[in-house]
């Protein structure tokens, strides 16, 4: 009797350790039953979003012109790196095969500067309206994805009621959606986050700050201009962020116009 | 009626005027045949077809399987029976080997009604024609020119000089039909060695009976599975219609196992893909499954710690879900990728369907800070050359035209060279050229754009180097 009563405390013991870890890494914050969200790193970013991007919400990320076609796709993986850093289960990309006849086939070992391995990596393809609504909604729906990435080049590949079953998809599944299409989003899509973005030239690396005066400068870590169009419980505004290659999270930055790092991050200017 | 193959057109018509005339298609012809051996497969999982005109034939190898429906008579009669169905006149005979088998078909009159031939049938093969063994035609006519017409008349002349005058064929020839050599066929499906056989009592015209019938069918192969502890990968289901037809369909689990749960799961969705492409004809009376990949399944344990149920768990579910992708939009499109030990980008990886579950990462090339940090998202197909101004001899490029469109670099990292692979195993003693030598590098344009580009060649060289885009991103 007295062991069962000693394995007890022993288990509650462990219980209230594994929670207090929990809030201390602040991975798997949790504002409700059911809804997390994932850190990005970037604190006023993620002060934004509310706490991050969420987890089981779709989060449409569109392009500021036809070259930020891949900028939204390598935005996109920073994200879905950072969410694989913080959750088990593999990465998902269904495509329909508009940016593979454009940019040529998707580079395993390119997603390792995210973080992603590529045995974690699935890759769906594709060919009809109709495949790419019932595979999403089937991924979505699927509890156990580390994270999931749409990519779509067909202007009504989601309409309103297709989008809502995404989006009622995702909540099952808790897997964060990242819905990336060429050609934007209709108004009264049902998505938990829009954003809009455009490329930025890279910060210089910390080790080459005084070489700027070259023709061509070393290559710093990719950086976006990012716009919240549309946030369900968080804000709007505009960030300059860049991804870590070192630390795999976001980091926002401004640059005077020699390249050079504005003082405490240039968070200034940041929303 | 009377006609015969050899005959005349005019004499056709003196015996039968109303009768009707088309070309003859041989390809047609082979085609059908294939048709009906993958139909007869319904008998045997060993069938061969022979399509030498105008002997077109089919080999069903029974052995160990006429039990299955009673009895070698009730085979041969339900051959005959179902072809008389869709109007074909066949002659079926069983024997101890394929060649006096098809022998005694041909030329036996009561091959019409089902002949078995079972003891001793030296003293029936020696009363057959020369023709039962499948010589060539100059063959025959020699044979038939020195009034050697039955085939126990060979049997009596010595080999050396049957070998010497007409070719070791011939012997041969005597040799399988009385069984001394063994015919080895050719069967028109590779042969597996678990088959389920489900026969029905009726013909399923509909989608819904279809379904409930795989699903018995599939509640039988998984028991049968479970039984010798073996769990399937894949399988073949097909369905013989009574008509003389028959359709596939093929379902691929990610882990093997005997649950029906999943093979319902998958074969519904299969079923559902191919829903309106399904011809049932005058309906489908026999379903089989071909178990065509199979492993014996280990004992798991399942794990006290949390984390490590929850990853169990998560494998689960995605195994599950490569498989209904898979089966809903083909294998072939749900892959996933496998590093190759290559330092070339296009040569370092494969795409493979993820149901094959075959991935390996774990190479040492690939864990270099420099290839992690510098290879693209997209990497073309194809690198594509552009038009590069560029500092000579070894300098980034400071703008490039791709696609007519101009970009202005402005950051690139150092050049990493890759030496072009050599169609030789050993590139020790071979010296490299110029021409092999590619120079990448990551390039950022003034809008923040990222290209993988590459020189192939050096400054300074008989030939000027060029540069390719090899990906973005």
């Amino acid at each position: 009797m007295n062991i069962y009563v000693k394995y007890e405390n022993d288990m509650h013991d462990i219980s209230n350790l594994k929670s207090q870890i929990l809030n201390i890494e602040g991975r798997y914050n949790r504002l409700s039953d059911g809804i997390c969200f994932i850190k990005t790193g970037e604190k006023l970013f993620d002060d934004a979003l509310r706490g991050g991007i969420y987890g089981g919400q779709v989060c449409e990320i569109v392009p500021k012109t036809y070259l930020d076609e891949i900028s939204q796709i390598e935005f996109a993986c920073s994200l879905a790196g950072i969410t694989l850093q913080q959750r088990q289960g593999d990465f998902i990309i269904i495509s329909d095969g508009y940016f593979d006849n454009e940019w040529g086939e998707f580079y395993p070992v390119g997603f390792r500067r995210f973080g992603v391995s590529e045995d974690r990596i699935l890759i769906i393809n594709v060919k009809s309206k109709n495949e790419i609504q019932s595979c999403s909604i089937e991924i979505a729906k699927t509890i156990g994805i580390g994270a999931f990435m749409v990519l779509t080049s067909r202007k009504n590949a989601f309409d309103f009621s297709s989008a809502r079953k995404l989006q009622i998809a995702s909540n099952i599944g808790g897997t964060p959606v990242y819905l990336i299409s060429a050609y934007g989003s209709t108004p009264f899509s049902p998505a938990h986050l829009r954003m809009s973005l455009e490329s930025m030239p890279s910060n210089l690396p910390n080790w080459a700050q005084g070489i700027s005066n070259k023709k061509i400068t070393p290559l710093g870590f990719p950086a976006w201009h990012v716009e919240i169009l549309k946030s369900r419980i968080g804000a709007i505004g505009n960030f300059n962020l860049e991804f870590d290659y070192e630390t795999f999270h976001l980091r926002s930055f401004s640059v005077f116009s020699n390249r050079q790092i504005m003082p405490n991050g240039g968070h200034k200017i940041s929303a | 009626m009377g006609i015969r193959i050899g005959f005349g057109l005019t004499q056709c018509r003196v015996i039968c005027p109303e009768i009707h005339v088309f070309e003859d298609t041989p390809d047609d012809d082979y085609k059908a045949l294939i048709r009906l051996a993958n139909w007869a497969l319904r008998y045997s999982p060993a069938c061969s077809l022979q399509a030498n005109d105008p002997y077109y034939s089919l080999l069903i190898d029974i052995t160990g399987a006429a039990h299955l429906m009673d009895g070698e008579q009730n085979v041969l009669n339900d051959i005959i029976n179902k072809f008389k169905l869709i109007n074909i006149e066949a002659k079926a005979a069983c024997a101890d080997n394929s060649t006096s088998a098809w022998a005694f078909a041909f030329y036996n009159k009561n091959a019409r009604e089902g002949l078995i031939l079972k003891g001793d049938i030296k003293d029936k093969i020696d009363i057959l024609p020369i023709s039962a063994l499948r010589l060539e035609k100059t063959t025959q006519e020699q044979l038939y020119s020195l009034g050697l017409t039955r085939i126990g008349q060979l049997k009596s002349l010595p080999i050396k000089s049957l070998v010497k005058r007409f070719g070791a064929y011939l012997v041969r020839a005597i040799n399988r039909i009385y069984g001394d050599e063994i015919e080895v066929i050719n069967p028109v499906k590779e042969i597996v060695p678990d088959i389920i056989v489900h026969h029905l009592n009726y013909s399923i015209l509909n989608h819904e009976c279809l379904e409930l019938e795989t699903n018995i069918a599939i509640d039988k192969f998984c028991s049968f599975m479970k039984k010798s502890n073996r769990g399937a990968k894949k399988i073949r289901i097909c369905f013989f219609r009574v008509d003389g037809f028959t359709f596939e369909i093929s379902a691929i689990s990610a882990n093997s196992n005997f649950n029906p749960k999943i093979w319902k799961q998958l074969i519904k969705y299969r079923l559902e893909t191919v829903e309106n492409k399904i011809d049932y004809g005058f309906g489908i009376d026999q379903i089989n499954i071909y178990i065509e990949l199979c492993e014996i399944i280990k004992p798991q344990t399942t794990s006290l710690d949390e984390n490590h149920s929850n990853k169990l768990q998560t494998e689960e579910n995605i195994n599950r879900l490569i498989e209904r992708l898979s089966s809903k939009i083909g294998s072939e499109n749900v892959s996933r990728f496998r590093l190759i030990d290559d330092y070339v980008p296009e040569r370092a990886h494969k795409k493979q369907p993820a149901i094959s579950n075959n991935t390996n990462s774990n190479i040492a090339i690939f864990k270099e800070k420099i290839i992690q940090q510098n290879r693209p998202l997209f990497l073309l197909k194809q690198p594509q050359e552009i038009d590069v101004i560029a500092e000579v001899p070894d300098g980034a490029p400071l703008r490039f035209i791709y696609r007519k469109r101009t970009y202005n670099v402005k950051s690139a990292t150092s050049p990493e060279r890759i030496v072009e692979p050599l169609n030789h195993r050993n590139t020790k003693f071979i010296p490299i050229n110029s021409k092999q030598l590619r120079d990448y590098y990551t390039i950022e344009t003034d809008k923040g754009l990222r290209f993988f580009v590459f020189r192939r060649g050096l400054y300074g060289s008989a030939t000027s180097p060029k540069w390719y885009i090899h990906g973005a991103g």
